[in-house]
């Protein structure tokens, strides 16, 4: 057997300013050329584990630590970050703010740089991480007119240019389109397979598959709930705290049908669009920035009680197409019209009276001192009745799962975990009361079960007529639209219902597509309705179906 | 509008010079355009300023709005301090003053030295910002931080001026997010109207957000920095400039000028000049 | 085993360290975007009078990091700011010099009157003070002006210059960096490294 990378044992850390440790007693070892999924609720611990094995932990951050962990021998507590800077690559949680240098090549070079190495070594390293990577096209780019997906190759081609025997990816896949995580993870697959160990955090876990992990640590509250095989992981995980492939729920639904109820959930079908004009109609829209045109020739409209997902490749449009909608991007060809009446000359904020729009990234609009402050702020500048203030503000928070948190009103929005600033971003369009709710990524950087209850939540509230989403998750638009648009380039290239929509497999794929799972299923199994369910409701159906007698 | 060093002269025969260069030009050419007074020699030097500025290639188009307000302020600032002064300042500080008209309510004096002064004020600030544009357009991304470093200002301070340079357009986009994120919420940035205190007050919503925002997200750069071994030894510089003849030459020129504008200056052989036509 | 994470040695107000510089370089391009912003949406030559938000930025760096953050983002950003919007990185040295210096002398208060910010309130009021007396003695170095431009004289500077740029920076010092440390103050508590 070979020597593990990693030995961790006995770790609890607790931050400084906290008064519940982060992480509990784990007991980790690492082998090379391993590949570790590490999975479990947002706030379990990830990125502090991550933290601990790359020694940002106790080096940068200050707290509690007891136990040990030991980098190819190397205790991290008493080895400077220098000498761990060879051993361990790190790409952290956000891209962006990552990318210390102005270029590519001067981004990769940073790390040999700051060890001193000699020169012709690092250029040799270039030569062999370009390669190695895919990076070779982005050699001549500046760091800022990056994609997402670029972000992150260039990231992980920084770590390896310190040659790490161990590498640590925290979240690589939010915000990417399923072409561009299947490529970064035939990367780490391949990484893996020349000896390299890899962790990689994450809560897409179907997609992780694709790197074929061989074991999986599953964090709860920071203790371990399960370390073991992937197989043995996919077999025990609670399906509705990550996301699983659907075979999962098969065997999970049958060991359930013994059970007579089956939760299913009941279909939630509009009334078919009466002769209402169209909530939102793009007509030869053409939009972008500064010089760029974005928006090709755009025509599409959307019904005032539909629920329409949007989806395509990274950088294709779809944000865009959004923020031309609602005035944030001038038109430079074409119209918006909104409820049958042309936009031009009206406001954003008129329209954001019709129009909640959440944002891709929603913290960047906090900025009052207390979340109720921040709730009211558009309410207030719409001269809103301030009656009724304190019930808006109540029903807002609870639509979003946040009204629990303790003295959740009175705290400092920023001081809220990532995963719920998204949330309070939601509740902000919300206080609004829009007729249509239009949201940018949703899922993106959530776990699974806020993700998932949060669209079930949305679908129920009262006098929200319909729901526009952007997402690179295929199940989640699947199941919770009515109809889809498939962007590329800045042009819509599909426009039906789901079932319409994926027919064509060679179109899904050159929009950065991918066949799921739940997708096949439903395909398989789901009726003749076109319509499609939820893992949960399809393994039951499925289950009933086949264990009914005579069907 | 996005804020970013645009490397618009990609290619032009300035761009392809060593970037340090460039930057002892502006440098050198600031230190002595202030020591020459005379507008003659200033027209002359402006002249020669647009010239080098021209092989920067920079496109006309992307810099009228920069060009336009430097021209307005310096105008401005000139003209003021001529009416304050009645151009009893610089070289005419003593001077008899050839008064051309005198302004309503207070008597205020437009003299032909005043006249004098504008004109060597907006010589020479054009010449200087002719000289000053190519640092901005003329230098490659990625190539301030080693000029920098290969003029001997250490290891860490290059890393900062690289680290805020490529930090602009990201900030810069957030923040144009930040102010689409609020107007959907009813606000408005461009409203007028209030005392000052007020004004910046509701300016808050945009500031205060992506300030905040920047400075959570420093923390992930600071752990970058940190675990890629930043500044714990002596760093190398896998990027290294090499001066040319003609980059030589370009030094050498400026250094030539700041000699000669000391030289002018010490011996008082450029002071400011009365324009004669002003005065019959 | 038990290994206490050890307290630090924490490095002295005026080194260079990796936090510094990073807090230096967001600080710097902050100050130029902002000013950036205002210039790209104001009617040219009504800048002085105008209202300055960035310039309350440089002096909450400066109170909130330190003196040394606060020069680096004052001189640093005001160089590459007049770099941005075209006026030139060295055609006013003295002005980058300056808007160092009022981000310097903010940032020693903290340092000074440690013991009288007891609380969040006293800290802001802190912050506002330190920010007007900055401006005030760090802008007298625009005088140098003298010098790069012998056609203007003392008045001049003093009434179109000196007056009303303290005096719309004291302004924004006064509201803006309160506001700001008021912001931070929770989240920097939270973040606890
Ligand atoms: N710098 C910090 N200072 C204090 N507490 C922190 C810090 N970072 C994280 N925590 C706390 O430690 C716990 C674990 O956080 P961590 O970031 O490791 O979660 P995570 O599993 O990565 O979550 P996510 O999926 O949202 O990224 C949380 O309660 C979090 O609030
Ligand atoms: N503020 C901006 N300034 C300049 N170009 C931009 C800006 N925002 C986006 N772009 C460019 O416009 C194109 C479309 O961007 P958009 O954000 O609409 O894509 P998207 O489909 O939402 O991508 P993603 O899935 O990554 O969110 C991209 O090429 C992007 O680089
Ligand atoms: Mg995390
Ligand atoms: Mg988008």
């Amino acid at each position: 057997m070979t020597e593990p990378i990693a030995v961790v044992e006995g770790l609890t850390f607790r931050y400084r300013r906290r008064s519940e440790p982060a992480l509990r007693n784990i007991w980790l070892e690492i082998a090379p050329g391993e590949v570790l999924l590490v999975a479990g609720p947002s706030g379990c611990g990830k990125s502090t584990l991550i933290r601990a094995l790359n020694g940002l932990i106790p080096h940068s951050y200050h707290g509690d630590l007891t136990g040990s962990v030991r980098i190819a021998g190397h205790p991290t507590d008493t080895t400077p970050l220098r000498g761990l800077a060879t051993l361990v690559g790190t790409v952290l949680q956000d891209p962006a703010r990552q990318l210390v240098a102005s270029t590519v090549p001067a981004e990769l070079t940073f790390g040999p740089e700051n060890l001193g190495v000699e020169r012709d070594e690092i250029g040799r390293r270039l030569v062999g991480v370009a390669a190695a990577s895919g990076l070779a096209p982005l050699m001549d780019r500046t760091t800022d007119e990056l994609s997402g997906g670029e972000s992150q190759q260039v990231a992980i081609g920084g770590a390896l240019m310190l040659e790490p025997r161990l590498l640590l990816l925290d979240e690589p896949l939010a915000n990417l389109d399923p072409a561009a995580a299947y490529r970064l993870l035939a990367l780490v697959r391949r990484l893996a397979d020349a000896g390299t160990a890899v962790v990689v955090v994450e809560h897409r876990i179907e997609d992780v598959l694709d790197a074929r992990p061989d074991r999986a640590l599953y964090l709860d509250h920071g203790v371990t709930r399960y370390l073991g095989s992937m197989d043995g992981f996919l077999a025990n995980a609670d399906p509705t705290t990550v996301k699983l492939p659907f075979y999962t729920w098969m065997s999970r639904a049958r060991a359930a049908a013994a059970a007579p109820s089956v939760p299913s959930k009941p279909p939630v079908l509009r009334p078919p669009p009466e002769d209402a004009p169209p909530r939102l109609e793009w007509r030869r829209v053409e939009a972008g920035y500064d010089d760029r045109t974005v928006l090709h020739n755009v025509s599409a409209s959307l019904g005032a009680r539909e629920r329409v997902a949007v989806l395509g490749p990274n950088g294709s449009g779809k944000t865009t197409l959004f923020k031309a909608a609602i005035g944030l991007r001038p038109l430079t060809k074409g119209e918006v019209r909104v409820d049958g009446e042309s936009t031009a000359g009206r406001s954003v904020a008129d329209l954001a009276a019709t129009f909640g729009y959440v944002f891709q990234n929603p913290s960047q609009m906090l900025f009052a001192p207390t979340v109720r402050d921040e709730l009211l702020f558009g309410p207030r500048n719409l001269g809103h009745d301030p009656g009724g203030f304190d019930a808006l503000v109540a029903r807002a928070l609870r639509r979003v799962g946040l009204a629990d948190e303790p003295e959740i009103e009175s705290r400092p929005p920023r001081t809220l975990s990532h995963g719920q600033q998204k949330r309070l971003g939601i509740a902000v369009a919300l206080a609004l009361q829009p007729r249509t709710l239009v949201l940018d990524e949703p899922s993106a950087g959530q776990d699974y079960r806020s993700a998932t209850a949060f669209m079930r939540e949305v679908e129920r509230i009262a006098g929200l007529e319909s729901v526009y989403f952007v997402t690179h998750d295929v199940d989640l638009a699947l199941t919770h639209a009515d109809r889809i648009l498939l962007l590329r380039d800045g042009r819509i290239v599909a426009d039906g219902t789901p079932s319409e929509v994926i027919a064509d497999r060679e179109r899904w794929r050159a929009c950065n597509l991918r066949e799921t799972s739940l997708m096949e299923a439903n395909l398989r199994w789901g009726g003749r309705s076109g319509r499609f369910f939820g893992p949960e409701a399809l393994a039951a159906q499925v289950v009933a179906e086949l264990t009914t007698p005579g069907s | 509008m996005r804020a970013a060093f645009a490397y618009l002269g990609r290619g032009s025969w300035l761009a392809r010079r060593d970037p340090r260069s460039i930057l002892l030009a502006a440098f050198f050419f600031v230190l002595g355009a202030p020591q020459i007074r005379d507008s003659r020699h200033l027209a002359l030097i402006l002249a020669v300023a647009v010239g080098y500025y021209l092989l920067a290639g920079i496109p006309w188009r992307a810099v009228r709005r920069q060009w336009l307000l430097l021209v307005v302020v310096i105008g401005a600032v000139a003209t003021i301090n001529a009416l304050i002064t009645g151009g009893r300042s610089g070289g005419f500080a003593d001077a008899e003053t050839h008064v051309l008209l005198t302004l309503p309510p207070f008597g205020t004096e437009v003299s032909a030295e005043g006249i004098s002064l504008i004109a060597t004020q907006v010589l020479r600030f054009g010449a200087i910002a002719a000289v000053g544009f190519p640092v901005a357009y003329a230098i490659a991304p990625g190539d301030l931080g080693p000029a920098l470093r290969q003029l001997g200002l250490g290891d860490r301070m290059p890393v900062m001026v690289d680290l805020t340079v490529r930090f602009i357009p990201t900030l810069s986009t957030e923040f144009g997010e930040t102010i689409d994120a609020q107007r959907v919420r009813g606000f408005d940035p461009l409203r007028t109207g209030g005392s000052p205190m007020t004004r910046l007050r509701r300016l808050a919503p945009l500031f205060v957000p992506v300030t905040v925002g920047s400075l959570t997200g420093a923390e992930d750069t600071i752990d970058a920095m940190d675990l890629r071994a930043f500044g714990v030894g002596k760093r190398t510089w896998y990027r290294r400039l090499q001066m040319d003849t003609a980059s030589r030459v370009v030094v050498g020129a400026f250094a030539v000028f700041l000699v000669v504008a000391t030289f002018l200056n010490v011996t008082g052989q450029s002071e400011h000049y009365l324009l004669p036509f002003l005065v019959r | 085993m038990t290994a206490m994470a050890q307290p630090q040695t924490t490095p002295g107000p005026w080194s260079l360290t990796t936090r510094v510089i990073v807090y230096s370089a967001i600080g710097a391009a902050l100050y130029a975007v902002f000013n950036w912003i205002s210039f790209a949406i104001q009617i040219p030559g009504a800048e002085s009078v105008s209202v300055r938000p960035h310039y309350g930025l440089l002096t909450f760096f400066g109170f909130a990091f330190g003196p040394v953050v606060g020069f680096l983002t004052g001189f640093v950003g005001n160089v590459v700011g007049d770099q941005l919007t075209g006026w030139g990185a060295f055609t006013s040295p003295h002005w980058s010099l300056a808007n160092g210096l009022a981000g310097m002398i903010t940032g020693l208060f903290p340092i000074w009157m440690a013991s009288r910010m007891t609380s969040v309130g006293s800290k802001a009021l802190t912050a506002a003070v330190a920010g007007v007396v900055a401006t005030v003695i760090g802008f007298l170095v625009i005088f140098l002006g003298l010098v790069l431009t012998p056609e203007l004289d003392f008045n001049t500077i003093l009434t179109t210059e000196y007056i009303p740029v303290v005096i719309a920076n004291s302004i924004a010092a006064a509201i803006v960096t309160p506001i700001l440390v008021l912001a931070w103050e929770p989240i920097s508590a939270q973040m606890g490294r």
